[in-house]
This record gives C-alpha cells, structure tokens and sequence, in this order.
C-alpha cells in the first residue's frame, strides 16, 4: 500500500466534500451569481457601481480573502474537536489531505470566485459595447483619478487584519491556549502579507491602476458628462499574483496545516 | 500488540501525566480501561490511535508509530469518541465515503448490527437522536472489522435494552484477531465482556491484569454484617443490607469481579491493591 500518495484514497475526499458539503457550495455559488448579475445589470446603467463592485471583489480576493480563508480554517481546525479527530484518523495520508485542504480546496474556490467575476465582466463588458454605445463611448486612452479611494482601502486593510487578529486570539485561547506558536507563526504570515500589499498597494496607486488582474482593461467615456471618464487597467502580471496573493494564502495555510497535522491533540 | 515503552505525556511540562510507562497489550482480548476524572484515559485512546504523540519513548501499535498516521495504520484501527456528532449526508452516502477506508468493511454486518441495535430506518442518520447516533456510529466501528477499536465511553446515551444488546453484539464480535479497549466510568454496563482491567491513578497504570488474574487473588463476597477479622480484607464498604468485602482469595475460590468497587480500591488503598494483586 501507497503510505504516501494513492489516487483512489484521495479522489474519495473529493467525494467526502461534494457529498458533506455539495449542496451548500452550490447553493453559496448560485447566490453569489444571482447577487452579481444583480449588480452587474445595474452597472448597465450606473458604471461607478460597477467600480464599487469590482473594488469590493478585489478586496475579498486579495485584502480579506487569505484571512477570511485562515479564518475559516481555524476555526474549522481549532474549535470542532470532533470534526478533527474524524479527520485525522481518516485513512489518507498526510500529503493527500494537506494537498486536498492546502491546494486544491484553495486554487479551486479562488477560481471559482474569479472565473464567475470574469464570466459577468464580459457580459457586462457586450451589454454595454452593443446596447449603451450611445451612451459611453470606449476610448483608448483615458484616465481615472484615483487616488480619493486610498483613505478607504486603508481602513478596509487594518479592519480586516484587526479582524484577524482578534480571531487567531480568540481561537487561541481554547484548549490549545499555551501553544502560542500555533497562532504566532500565521500572525507572522500576516504582517508579511500586509507589507507587501501595502507596499505594492502604494506602488500601483502612484501608477494608477490598483485594479488588478483577472479584471479586464476597461475603457469608457461618458458622452452625456454625467460621469468622469474611465479607465480601469490590469494591475497585476500573473508572477505578481502569484508572489503576493497566492503565495502568502498557500504559506499560510501550510503554516495552519503543520500544526493541524503534526501536533494536534484532541 | 500495543507496546508503551518509556512512554512519557504531558500537557505541562510541569505536570506530567504519564511518566515511564512501561507496558504491552495482547491482541484478541476486550480490555476495560478505568480511572478518575482526569487520569489520562481519553489522552491514552488518543495516543494510541495518533491523536496525541509521545513526548519521550516509545509507542506501538501493530508494529506502527502511531504519530506517523500512515494510512496502512489507520485502515486497521476504528475509534468511536466520546461525543458523536454524525455529518450530514444520507446513510448510503456515509457509507461509500468513509466504508472504502476499511478493506474488511461488511455492509452484511452492518446491517446486522443496524437491526440488532433496533435503529429506526432512517436515510438521515443525522437526525436521529444522540443516543441513536451513537448505535449508528458503533454498527459501523464494529462492521468496519478493523483488527482494533478503541471505545470512549461508549455506552453513553445508551438505553438500557441497547446497552444489553451492545454486550451480545461485542461477545459476538470478538476473536483472536481482534482488540477492543474500552474507556468508561459505566462498569457495570460492560462488566460480562471485559476480559481485562487497565487501571489508571495519578502518573500510574495500577492494575494490568485479567479479570480471572484478578479474581484468582481477591474475591468479591458479600456479608450481612462487618467481618470480624479484617487481616484479608483489602476494602469494606457498607451497603443495603450488608457489607461489599473485598478480600484476599485464601479460599481459592473464583468469585464475580465487581469492577466498581475494585476501582474504588485503587483510589483509596492503592497500596493494598498493589500488594494483593501481586503475583
């Protein structure tokens, strides 16, 4: 037998997922179609909501996603003796279920939440090319200011690591509330990711393009003046994205893992 | 079997809860796991199946490291916690996700034992009772078939009828191949199935012997009034109508074990036990 890595064991927490946890991941991924169509249409007509949104999108993804994400871990890990105990002793080997809860759980729901973004976006984007022409024209080089939005972003950063925090302090505080490493090593994972994307955040705002990829360049002017006119372009090369988003999410969840794994005591 | 060499845990560095155990476990016998509040029971279940890892010396279970959690080693080992709480999917869900993990799962006996513990025929065995759970629980630990299961505390939530049928149902079960330990405060829920008590006081495992070891060195009687001469008594305890003696077996004469009170013996005469257990 295979102590390390054997395909029908691991295709099997696949199958434990989509029967545990199918319905409600689907009933989770129809609602947030439903409530982004919703805003979507209403982009149709008032664009800056479309900016609102994709700024909202952005900051779940890249500000409060890894959190939100070690949240969810945590407290799955850390205040459910049962559901661990059940886990551990489930016989798969360590690698299969470090590599189906650390990767493949964290690459799946993240491309999801993307690719559904992407897939609106480019309804939106041929709404409004083939039905609103008269109304916003798409221009090629445009400029949107900015930098008013920085304030917010701020706040939004250091309410979500406050958050955080609070929340590795308090899960910490359980059974587990001498181990103080368990929750020192992810807090250092979060000062590293909070520099970074402060860094780069202050970087792509002085280049005035803080949206980022997967969000499509986008263009337009409004013809009656009621709006500004646009220019929304891709932030992020596929290389940033993987050394400032999902690097730090799959460091930390490897940090979080470790511990789950080699010195959980129920 | 089960092999604590040297074996030392703690949770305080401070306060070590076990500390130079040294002891092995045969296979093929139901052992009876006792001890106070506190003593290290659940701790000890855990360590064996993984859940906790030795912080010096060693631990083995059929010749596995425990703490490693190689799936060789778990597809052989079933542990039913105290607490049940079953996931939420259908009984034939249940069923292919987690029987897979176990080669020598019976779905026959499992349907046996379903039947047997007179579960209702429910598709969402989740929302069945607690107590139901728990039987739907242990119909699988049991038709898993796994050469060890280790049993927190498991006839708790229990009816009385099921904790009766429980005891035909681990009778039946066993054979040479198999192990079972069990962790309970319910003595006498179990008392007819256990074939071997594991003690457990502070720092200490003080009594490994089986039940006809024990019973071949102290009897179990019952008097109407106190007994005179007290030089074999190890333990006296005065209930309705008379008086539960525990004694040195001078007659050599076997007589029922009563678990409760020769646990209650380990906790206020440790030393008389130690003495009168031996060899």
């Amino acid at each position: 037998m295979n102590n390390i890595f054997n395909l029908k064991r691991f295709l099997n927490l696949f199958r434990q997922l989509y029967y545990e946890k199918g319905k409600s991941l689907l009933l989770g991924f129809g609602l947030l179609v439903l409530i982004s169509s919703f805003i979507m249409s209403t982009a149709v007509f008032e664009p800056e909501v479309y900016f609102v949104f994709r700024w909202a999108v952005l900051g779940l993804v890249v500000f409060g996603g890894v959190h939100l994400f070690a949240y969810i871990l945590f407290k799955q890990t850390f205040k459910d003796d049962e559901k661990i105990a059940s886990l551990l002793t489930l016989p798969n080997s360590n690698f299969e279920k470090w590599f189906f809860q650390s990767i493949c759980v964290v690459i799946v729901s993240f491309s999801v939440l993307l690719l559904t973004f992407k897939g609106l976006e480019i309804a939106l984007f041929y709404v409004l090319e083939n039905y609103s022409i008269d109304k916003y024209l798409l221009l090629p080089e445009t400029y949107l200011p900015i930098e008013h939005y920085k304030n917010e972003v701020l706040v939004f950063l250091i309410i979500t690591y406050v958050s955080c925090i609070y929340y590795m302090f308090d899960l910490s505080q359980g059974s587990i509330n001498k181990r103080i490493k368990i929750w020192i090593y992810p807090t250092i994972f979060f000062a590293l990711n909070f520099l970074l994307k402060y860094l780069f955040f202050k970087d792509i705002l002085a280049k005035s393009s803080w949206f980022q990829y997967p969000f499509t360049d986008f263009f337009f002017k409004n013809e009656s003046e009621k709006y500004e006119d646009y220019l929304v372009t891709t932030g992020l090369s596929p290389t940033e994205i993987v050394t400032y988003i999902l690097l730090p999410i799959l460091l930390l969840s490897l940090a979080i893992y470790y511990f789950k794994l080699k010195e959980k005591e129920v | 079997m089960i092999t604590f060499k040297d074996y030392h845990f703690y949770y305080k560095k401070d306060k070590p809860l076990f500390r130079q155990f040294n002891f092995e476990l045969d296979k093929g016998k139901v052992y009876g796991l006792f001890g106070e509040n506190g003593s290290g029971k659940t701790t000890l279940l855990n360590a064996i199946c993984g859940l906790n890892f030795p912080k010096k010396g060693a631990l083995l279970v059929n010749n596995f490291k425990p703490k490693e959690r190689r799936p060789q080693f778990l597809k052989d080992v079933f542990f039913v916690p105290d607490s049940i709480k079953l996931p939420k999917v259908k009984k034939n869900y249940f069923l292919a996700i987690y029987s897979v993990y176990y080669p020598n799962f019976s779905h026959a006996d499992f349907n046996h034992y379903l039947k047997a513990f007179a579960i209702a025929d429910n598709e969402k065995p989740y929302e069945l009772s607690f107590g139901q759970q728990k039987k739907f629980y242990l119909a699988f630990a049991l038709a898993c078939n796994t050469s060890l299961i280790l049993m927190d505390e498991p006839t708790n939530g229990l009816d009385i009828p099921s904790k009766n049928q429980f005891r035909k149902i681990l009778a039946s079960f066993m054979n040479d191949e198999k192990t079972i330990i069990i962790s309970t405060h319910q003595a006498r829920d179990l008392e007819q199935v256990i074939d071997h008590i594991l003690v457990l006081t502070k720092n200490e495992l003080l009594v490994n012997q089986s039940v006809y070891e024990i019973t071949d060195k102290v009897a179990f009687n019952f008097y109407s009034s106190k007994p005179v001469y007290m030089d074999h008594v190890v333990m006296c305890e005065e209930t309705i109508g008379g008086y539960k003696v525990m004694e040195k077996n001078t007659e050599q004469v076997q007589t029922e074990l009563d678990i409760e009170q020769l646990v209650n013996a380990c906790f206020l005469a440790p030393d008389m036990i130690k003495k009168s257990l031996k060899n």
